[in-house]
């Protein structure tokens, strides 16, 4: 082989914007959160599951889902996870915690913050609670986090 | 031995430029449609197959696989296809393998595209199919890259532009009589050759629409497709080919032949026993993104022969009532080019074969027919036969 | 019945960061002469090329296309480029081999990991999350480089509380498989470290320690494929692909149970009815396992039928996945050992694999090896495949 040449590197960046469609079941879901504060999730008319996030259809019977049903904004954390990074690599005090939460009367649930507690304080299976925010837009961010419940 | 495969169902619904669906929501009515075209429970399905092209139009890694649910997929076997337009027959040939191979007796294929979500446009995202170093930075995207190739091809050929307008009046006006399609409408040659170009000689009416959309198949195996239909069509014959990315360097004959499809083509009609497309093929669902791409593909699929695309328009061949129809759906063009859902060319055909084409239906008997697709990185095409026996 | 494929040529670069400045379509062409070589083939003789890859990680779109030219594969009449984990190249080389006689397939994948900015794979993880109702809320934790070690401590939490799995059975996890790496010369991350070492590196976010995570590098891997009728023209130590098994779940949170990987048990299901094993942790004699996060293969462990259900923290403690075990595991150094070639790494687990059917080891062989399982799988989604091989 000849002589190494020096290595050539390229940099760039792929920068694409988008404007993601929240679909037919998105749609009401986030208008509901919005403007009702409250979750809504589908129910199959099979097997009578109410699934959050919700859809048009049941995946499991693979038929239309087009009755909508409030379920509770307060479920069970099936886990959750924290982290100390700081915006800038910094290290944190307090943790943020993000969690999954199995919604009561749904099948399914939200990932999302956990709020006013510390890892300590949290136990899987725990009765959790959605705050939502005062001013919403439409968006999952609507709900500001869940905390366990009092 | 291989086994046979049969093709027993199709799933269709609206194109659109931008539909409100998600992409699994737009995949559960094709899906759903497909079922229940040939009556057949979710549970017959033994594994998915999806095509789709380009995870960056919706910035989602394996972008199928948030799809899972609506596909009817949950907890089964899938995998994913990407040969960008070519995705279109790609995605179903992989299917076909599924059962060919023996390992699974019915499989569905799902092709979807949701083109609309990124910004400003969809073009934005073709530029980062180019090779980062030596083509990206130039500024190429795909009209120009089209542009390249369509003026080898009127060189080499002697076609022309009025003969590229042709097949844009064809295929807009065949679309209106398509249900499906996103843009059916009544166009001249004048409209086309007045319309701006995007670089010569390809003009905006020489082009296909960006298009939100999904299409099913469900392939079943020779062991059981007599307990779904008396009447099955068979896949005769698949082949692919891509040739050298290095567009700029290749060892071909000329960027204007498709030496690629030429192969791909000989391979599935090898394969299929058919010695003379242009006599024993009933109709054809050929790739069509630009105007002058359906006359490469005729010649390729061995239609017309080479050199001969313009004759064929010229002579209403190609019409939905001519000797040889090329496109009675309205093509890409007409009905629009989600490009994981240019499977719809696969589903056209079926629907000609079994005479359930509605109002696209040719006047003539149709048994065999031919579709392919054209990507990668505009060196790849895939081409599927199918049949009655 | 199904024709038999065998893989009768492997090639896989070393994995590293930047390894020897070579790009994509480099390290592609490397793993691919190698395979050639090893299985005394030309270009000419290759009847079909499959790539491997996903777009984000690569900073291309239809990034399966690139690395066509390096595999042989320019004018070859049936190809295929398919959008997932590598070990999926495997599956659809199979299916293709399996319907043609005498056919043979290339399979190929590649990842350059040092292409993408460090400390960029938070945006990978975050374009396998759903847009709607996951993304944003990961895409606006503090500090994004905190999001994968959350998202899997997650799982990890659940598979503890599941099943009494503990912290330090995770970290022997890591132990084991970075001492495994030093005896591979392609693995970059061998090193001779302890149980203390592992559980006193940096904690990310509890239980996983940042020595419980494989690091991302580059490698490419490709392996020759060929149905039954010319295997024995070609190499005297063919490894069969006795069963393969994939399978995916949906991505919608709090519905997929966590703590168990159901959809590798299932594909493994699949894979071991093929191959006719009923008892795969008698009758398997090593594994390659996807241990991107050390905790998984443990769990993966589980899924595959290795160890029962819940008892992965009680395999490790018991020494049977160890070097020397009696059903080793991840002797190639795993994920952790070697680095993660995001993409590739489930192709590399059947190139190892198959290097010890082959006998072809060096000094991490499993004397006597006769039937292996590989796996892959695609993070975080829960999609992956199981490929069971044997050398008769």
């Amino acid at each position: 082989m000849e002589k190494q040449v020096e290595q050539i590197n390229l940099k760039g960046s792929i920068n694409i914007n988008y404007e993601w469609t929240a679909g037919i079941a998105g749609s009401r879901f986030f208008h509901e959160l919005k403007d009702h504060k409250r979750i809504m999730g589908t129910k199959c008319p099979k097997c009578n599951r109410v699934m959050v996030p919700p859809r048009i259809f049941c995946e499991e019977c693979f038929i239309d889902a087009t009755e909508w049903v409030e379920v509770s904004s307060q479920g069970e954390l099936v886990t959750f996870g924290d982290s100390y990074l700081g915006t800038d690599g910094s290290m944190l005090e307090k943790p943020w915690i993000l969690g999954i939460i199995k919604l009561d009367g749904a099948d399914g649930g939200l990932v999302h913050f956990i709020g006013e507690a510390e890892p300590k304080d949290l136990n899987l299976g725990m009765k959790m609670e959605a705050v939502f925010k005062d001013e919403r837009e439409g968006n999952i961010l609507d709900i500001k986090y869940f905390r366990p419940l009092k | 031995m291989a086994k046979r495969v049969a093709i027993v169902s199709v799933g269709m619904d609206k194109f659109k430029g931008r539909k409100i669906e998600t992409a699994e929501e737009m995949i559960y009515k094709v899906a759903k449609n497909a079922l229940n075209r040939a009556k057949l429970p979710p549970e017959a399905i033994e594994a998915v197959v999806y095509g789709c092209a380009v995870d960056a139009f919706t910035a989602t890694t394996a972008a199928e696989k948030v799809t899972i649910g609506g596909s009817n997929a949950r907890l089964k076997p899938t995998m994913r296809s990407c040969t960008s337009g070519s995705t279109a027959i790609s995605s179903p040939i992989l299917a076909y393998y599924h059962v060919a191979s023996g390992l699974h007796n019915m499989v569905m294929s799902v092709g979807f595209e949701k083109m609309s979500e990124c910004r400003p446009h969809a073009q934005h995202v073709f530029n980062t199919v180019y090779d980062e170093f030596f083509v990206r930075p130039i500024g190429l995207n795909v009209p120009i890259q089209c542009g390249l190739e369509a003026r080898r091809f009127l060189h080499r050929y002697g076609h022309t532009e009025h003969q590229m307008a042709k097949v844009s009046v064809k295929n807009h006006g065949n679309a209106l009589d398509n249900p499906y399609a996103q843009r059916g409408k009544k166009v001249t040659i004048d409209d086309v050759m007045s319309s701006p170009y995007i670089s010569w000689p390809v003009k905006i009416m020489d082009t296909s629409p960006t298009t939100d959309g999904a299409r099913a198949v469900i392939f079943a195996s020779e062991d059981m497709v007599y307990e779904i239909t008396d009447d099955p069509v068979w896949v005769k014959g698949v082949g692919h080919c891509g040739d050298s990315v290095w567009f700029m360097g290749r060892n071909n004959s000329d960027l204007g032949r498709l030496d690629y499809a030429y192969k791909a083509a000989q391979e599935a009609y090898h394969m299929a026993g058919i010695e003379d497309p242009s006599k024993e093929i009933d109709v054809a669902e050929v790739y069509d993104p630009f105007t002058f791409k359906e006359m490469q593909h005729v010649e390729a699929l061995g239609l017309c022969p080479e050199g001969g695309a313009g004759r064929m328009i010229d002579e209403g061949i190609s019409l939905r009532e001519g000797k040889l129809p090329v496109n009675p759906s309205g093509g890409l063009i007409g009905e629009g080019n989600p490009i994981g859902a240019g499977m719809s060319r696969l589903c056209w055909a079926w629907l000609q074969i079994k005479g359930q084409a509605g109002d696209c239906q040719v006047p003539k008997e149709v048994n065999t027919a031919v579709c392919n697709g054209w990507g990668g990185m505009y060196q790849y095409n895939a081409v599927m036969v199918i049949g009655r026996d | 019945m199904t024709r038999r494929v065998a893989i009768v040529g492997i090639g896989q670069t070393k994995v590293g960061y930047n390894v020897d400045g070579l790009n994509r379509k480099e390290l592609t062409y490397m793993a691919t002469k190698q395979a050639l070589d090893d299985a005394g083939i030309g270009r000419d003789d290759i009847d079909s090329a499959i790539t491997a890859q996903l777009d984000l990680y690569e900073g291309a779109s239809l990034s399966q296309q690139y690395t066509l030219d390096s595999v042989g594969g320019v004018m070859k009449a049936c190809d295929q480029r398919v959008g997932e984990d590598g070990i999926y190249a495997i599956f659809a080389g199979y299916l293709e081999a399996a319907a043609h006689p005498g056919m043979i397939v290339v399979v190929s994948s590649v990842e350059k990991s040092s292409d993408r900015e460090r400390g960029s794979d938070p945006a990978i993880v975050l374009s396998s999350l759903d847009t709607l109702y996951v993304r944003q809320v990961c895409s606006s934790v503090p500090g994004l480089a905190g999001l994968e070690p959350c998202l899997a401590a997650m799982e990890a939490r659940r598979y503890m509380h599941c099943y009494g799995i503990t912290e330090s059975q995770m970290a022997s996890v890591a132990v084991k498989n970075y001492n495994n790496a030093l005896r591979n010369p392609l693995a970059q991350n061998g090193q001779d470290t302890s149980l203390n070492e592992v559980m006193d590196s940096e904690m990310l976010s509890w239980p996983l320690r940042s020595m419980m995570m494989a690091n991302p590098g580059d490698g490419a891997c490709t392996l020759v494929l060929a149905s039954e009728e010319v295997v024995k023209d070609i190499t005297d130590k063919p490894v069969w692909i006795r069963g393969i098994g994939w399978c995916s779940d949906v991505n919608y949170p709090a519905v997929s149970e966590m703590g168990k990987a159901k959809f590798i048990n299932i594909a493994a299901r699949h894979a071991y009815s093929m191959a006719g094993i009923k008892h795969p942790s008698r009758e398997i004699d090593l594994a390659e396992v996807y241990d991107n996060h050390s905790f998984n293969e443990l769990m993966y462990c589980e899924a595959l039928g290795l160890c029962g259900e819940g008892e992965g923290g009680k395999f490790m403690e018991e020494g049977k996945s160890q070097y020397g075990g009696s059903l080793p595991v991840n002797l190639s150094g795993g994920l952790l050992g070697h680095g993660n070639p995001l993409g590739t790494a489930g192709l590399i687990r059947v190139a190892q694999a198959t290097l010890q059917l082959r006998g072809d080891a060096g000094d991490y062989q499993v004397p006597g090896a006769e039937v292996a399982v590989a796996q892959g799988c695609q993070w975080p989604y829960r999609s992956g495949g199981v490929a069971v091989l044997s050398s008769w």
